[in-house]
């Protein structure tokens, strides 16, 4: 075996053009990891929010609460099936929900911001149990007061006690919530009542919320509820809902991994330029070891081994530039919704874009070391 | 100047695979470059095209999706100056039964007899389709990509599982394709089928309005507006071009992420031209420090070395973007074994071709200043005295 | 014609170089006279200082001090460009490994130099033409570097030197890499040159054989000259008829 060290020594000396070739391959791999960190980010947030002893209930045809209209009549027959949690009241735990964006200008030029209000009773909070105030206190209905989430607090810099406007009204903010990473927390939260009267809503609701007695119950109530004659509506577990939420993402991460392919054959050819080079450079070198007692099947792997040095380097300078956009937020809109969200690094993704990177050397380092193995050594040194 | 020329055909052809390896990796660089960058091309000009400042959209005022009472569309459309208009009702659903994100139609229900007039990018759509749904009351003219997705033909039926209008699937019937674009992903229907279908005549969800210029525009919105100013469903009155910026907005993370891809290509292919010019110029140390002593001037050395990478890079980088373009247009032609659906809803337009020349170009000519450079400034006794 | 004129002269020529802290003093202190049409050998060990005052000479470096006039033109007075063009003109150049351009044809290597002359393209061929036939190639016009034989590549190279026709040519060990019999090929052009073209050749060489056929011979050791113009091939290489055969 030739020892690393005449490699990386090698690498050394050629300490620009191993950086040029590294640096290629540190671009792809900080582009794949940043497009999958916007991916991953948007999947956390999703396969995050939903808690699995609930079932989402949307009007037939919807898999989000933008379209969905739930009537009270749903709700009533809902309230009936058995196996749902009884709350604290003693009634079943149907949270009747009323979801909103609301167009809300911001300044006289035009601009808009979309807010996403959520209207529910006390016995939302049952049901949404990773919910917690962190600040203040929840609101009373009446009042015209909102509790708002933690993302959505950050984003628009407001504080307890200050006023957010929905629509002509102005409301005022009594508390800030956690949801443990959940969507909810790009959301404002109010009184169901006073929400469907402002924007003349009554009786109508974009979802229900029905917290089953444990997690196994769950999916058959949603089971129960898709297949009951009296109810038309659409059910599934909440994690079921979520996941749903972050289907739209399947096609970003796709074209992703499809472009960072592209730009890994590019890259590649970048390399398998770099090793040609090297090994024209030491056709001397190959030589002598060749006549040192060095196998052929040796010198192709030395070669190979220092394609993959620089592959390697270059991919970890690529996901330590990709990390960089760890935790920083964004929004991504589906439809009329947006999800607050942050980017994620993960293992996984470091991983693979480490592994992406070693896959390139291969690919790149295999033709040029197979001519390096195929040097004739007296043909050389003469 | 021939001589020039002569060395440097032969320079690139020297080393063939090297030269090879280079162009390749531009032209691949460039293809990703094409097809990606006409996404934001092509979302640049929708919004910028077709968005005009003489049509108005009248929409609720705060809740998103718009919805509006349909007494408004009598009241609004008669006010003063107001040349032409439009509805639309929402009727969105999937497609079928999977609920697949991917298999959500967005149908428009619309006044059919001025379709085009008061729809900008349907110019060519295709005459007889435009007959056939007059006469045809479940007719359905039906964007392309949602043919593509469907693989649907003309002529077909389809049924959508309404999402805004529960329990009240509709049945369509195929009459036409609306042309990709700002169209392609939603299919129009007519409005008396809609009502008959839903028996919603209480809502509508978007009213349009021409107008004959901006200034007229700003007056009707403000009288607009003003006329719901106090009732509990308050409009918003905005010209298209407004709606259309605030709307692209929404896609800003996406296309963040756009930019930056391309961003990244531009310096990756900058990366692999310079690191094969340096690679070449160092190879040739001795032979540039002959033709200094041959009496060339250091500056014919930066055009030579600048000029190698220039034929490999505008000729790569042309004949990437030539290729992802000849690609799109066989994916338009339906001439390819498999319909690539992301180039039929991005397609590349051919003025990507240059640009993709321009872009090979530039990175060639980045690349290899440097290089050109360093070999510029190679010191003969130095070289000579290497070798002795 | 100014016959037997000086053509080259070297008034106390000195080259130093630094690396790093240390300056190495390679040329100390050189006086020497070379006249029009003169066949001088520059010999020494390796390490005198042969390839560097060929260099000053050439006008590829310049002196730290002393004057270099060369035709009565002080040429390290002049600037860099004004060197570089001078040398065109003057300067032919021929090189131990010949360091033609590998890509260009025998005629096109030959062509390069005088292609920044402005000369009509007729009047460029037939000046490549006549240097080619007189090195002996005119039938190999098309072949490049990489077809020809050791012996015929230094043979375009001298027909490189040539084209230009320089007022003196400059051969730093031209037969360093070649066979003897090819050696003496290339040694008997050099003679032609000299006799038939009247040329002013300074060779340098640490091969005898070369050294023989200049008429005088310079020796460098240590930057300095030695025997100075009294050097004989005798005295610089003692024994020299016994190496060969």
């Amino acid at each position: 075996m030739v020892p690393v060290s005449y490699n990386y020594r090698n690498l050394l000396v050629r300490w620009k053009t191993t950086l040029m070739t590294a640096g290629g391959f540190t671009l792809v791999v900080a582009a794949l990891s940043v497009m999958l960190a916007f991916v991953e980010g948007i999947r956390a947030v999703c396969n995050n929010s939903g808690e699995p002893e609930n079932v989402v209930v949307l009007a037939k045809g919807n898999t989000d609460e933008v379209l969905s209209r739930v009537d009270d009549q749903t709700a009533r027959e809902i309230e009936h099936i058995s196996g749902i949690k009884r709350g604290t009241d003693g009634r079943p735990l149907v949270s009747r929900e009323l979801f909103l964006v609301v167009t809300q200008p911001t300044s006289e030029l035009g601009i808009y911001e979309m807010l996403q209000v959520r209207g529910l009773r006390p016995e939302g909070f049952e049901v949404h149990t990773r919910v917690s105030i962190v600040e203040g206190r929840r609101f009373s209905s009446g009042r015209d007061e909102i509790i708002v989430g933690r993302l959505f607090k950050e984003q628009a810099g407001i504080e307890l006690g200050g006023q957010v406007g929905i629509g002509r009204k102005k409301w005022t903010v009594v508390g800030v919530f956690d949801a443990e990473g959940a969507v909810f927390e790009s959301e404002i939260w109010c009184g169901l009542q006073e929400l469907s009267q402002q924007f003349r809503r009554k009786g109508s609701y974009s979802s229900l919320v029905i917290r089953a007695q444990d997690p196994l119950d769950a999916p058959n109530l949603a089971q129960k509820i898709a297949s009951s004659h009296r109810i038309s509506a659409e059910a599934r577990t909440e994690t079921e809902h979520f996941a749903k939420q972050a289907e739209d993402t399947d096609s970003i991460h796709t074209a992703g991994i499809v472009i960072a392919i592209f730009m890994a054959i590019g890259a590649v050819f970048g390399i398998t330029n770099t090793m040609f080079a090297a090994i024209s450079q030491r056709t001397k070198d190959i030589a002598v070891m060749r006549l040192l007692g060095f196998r052929r099947g040796e010198i192709m792997v030395s070669f190979l081994v220092e394609a993959l040095l620089i592959s390697f380097v270059g991919g970890l300078l690529g996901t330590l530039v990709g990390y960089g956009v760890n935790g920083l937020t964004l929004e991504f809109s589906t439809g009329a919704k947006a999800i607050a969200f942050a980017f994620v690094v993960d293992g996984k993704t470091v991983a693979l874009g480490v592994a992406f990177s070693l896959a390139m050397g291969v690919v790149g380092g295999l033709l040029p070391a197979w001519s390096a193995m195929r040097v004739d050594p007296l043909e050389s040194l003469r | 100047m021939r001589t020039l020329c002569t060395l440097i055909i032969k320079n690139l052809s020297r080393n063939r695979v090297r030269t090879t390896l280079t162009a390749l990796a531009v032209i691949v660089f460039t293809m990703v470059y094409t097809v990606v960058g006409s996404t934001t091309s092509l979302v640049n000009r929708l919004v910028s095209s077709t968005s005009s400042n003489t049509r108005l959209v009248v929409v609720n005022r705060w809740i998103t999706p718009s919805e509006l009472p349909s007494r408004y569309i009598d009241q609004v459309t008669r006010v003063r100056n107001v040349q032409d208009w439009t509805i639309w009702h929402y009727y969105f659903g999937f497609l079928d039964e999977s609920k697949r994100s991917d298999r959500f139609g967005l149908g428009i229900a619309t006044r059919i007899d001025n379709l085009q007039a008061m729809h900008p990018g349907l110019e060519e759509l295709d005459p007889a389709s435009l007959q056939a749904i007059k006469h045809d009351k479940i007719g359905a003219l039906v964007g392309l990509h949602m043919m593509d997705a469907m693989k649907w033909k003309v002529g077909q039926r389809f049924t959508l599982f309404s999402a805004t209008h529960p329990g009240k699937d509709l049945e369509f019937h195929i009459v036409g394709v609306v042309p990709a674009g700002k169209w392609g992903s939603n299919f129009f229907f007519r409005e008396d089928y809609f009502q008959q279908g839903t028996g919603d005549d209480e809502t509508v969800n978007v009213i349009w309005l021409r107008v004959g210029n901006e200034e007229t525009g700003r007056q009707i919105a403000a009288t607009v507006e003003q006329m719901f100013a106090n009732s509990r469903e308050e409009v918003k009155v905005e010209t298209e071009a407004a709606s259309a910026a605030r709307i692209a907005g929404k896609t800003e993370s996406i296309l963040a992420i756009v930019n930056m891809v391309v961003l990244v290509l531009l310096i990756d292919m900058l990366v692999v031209i310079s690191n094969s010019i340096s690679i070449s110029t160092r190879e040739r140390r001795t032979e540039m420090a002959v033709l200094k002593v041959l009496g060339f001037s250091p500056n014919f050395i930066i055009v030579m070395v600048v000029s190698e990478a220039l034929i490999v890079g505008t000729l790569s980088g042309g004949l990437g973007a030539a290729l992802a373009f000849g690609l799109s247009a066989l994916n338009e032609a339906d001439q390819l074994p498999y319909t690539i659906a992301f180039l039929r809803m991005f397609p590349v337009p051919v003025s990507f071709v240059p640009r993709g020349m321009f872009l090979g170009a530039l990175a060639a000519f980045m690349g290899s200043i440097i290089p050109a450079w360093t070999a510029r400034g190679i010191k003969v006794t130095e070289v000579f005295s290497d070798i002795a | 014609m100014a016959a037997n004129s000086t053509l080259l002269h070297l008034i106390d020529v000195h080259k130093h170089y630094t690396r790093g802290s240390e300056t190495v003093r390679v040329i100390r202190g050189v006086d020497f006279q070379v006249s029009e049409g003169e066949f001088v050998g520059l010999i020494g060990p390796s390490g005198s200082g042969k390839s560097t005052l060929l260099n000053l000479i050439a006008g590829l470096d310049r002196p730290t001090k002393g004057q270099l006039f060369l035709d009565g033109v002080d040429i390290a007075k002049l600037s860099e460009a004004e060197v570089s063009q001078w040398r065109v003109h003057h300067v032919g150049f021929i090189f131990q490994f010949y360091h033609l351009i590998p890509v260009l044809s025998a005629y096109e290597n030959v062509e390069l130099p005088l292609l920044q002359f402005g000369l009509s393209a007729r009047r460029r061929r037939r000046q490549v033409l006549t240097a080619l036939k007189l090195v002996g190639l005119n039938h190999r016009l098309s072949h490049r570097p990489g077809q020809m034989s050791g012996g015929e590549q230094q043979r375009v190279g001298i027909a490189r030197a040539l084209v230009t026709d320089p007022s003196i040519i400059v051969a730093d060990e031209p037969t360093g890499d070649l066979d003897g019999h090819t050696s003496e090929e290339i040694l008997d052009l050099l003679d032609l040159l000299q006799n038939r073209l009247e040329k002013t050749i300074i060779l340098v060489t640490h091969d005898p054989r070369a050294a023989s056929r200049a008429a005088r011979l310079i020796r460098l050791e240590d930057g300095r000259l030695v025997a100075g113009d009294e050097s004989t091939i005798g005295a610089a290489f003692p024994g020299w008829q016994g190496t060969l055969t």
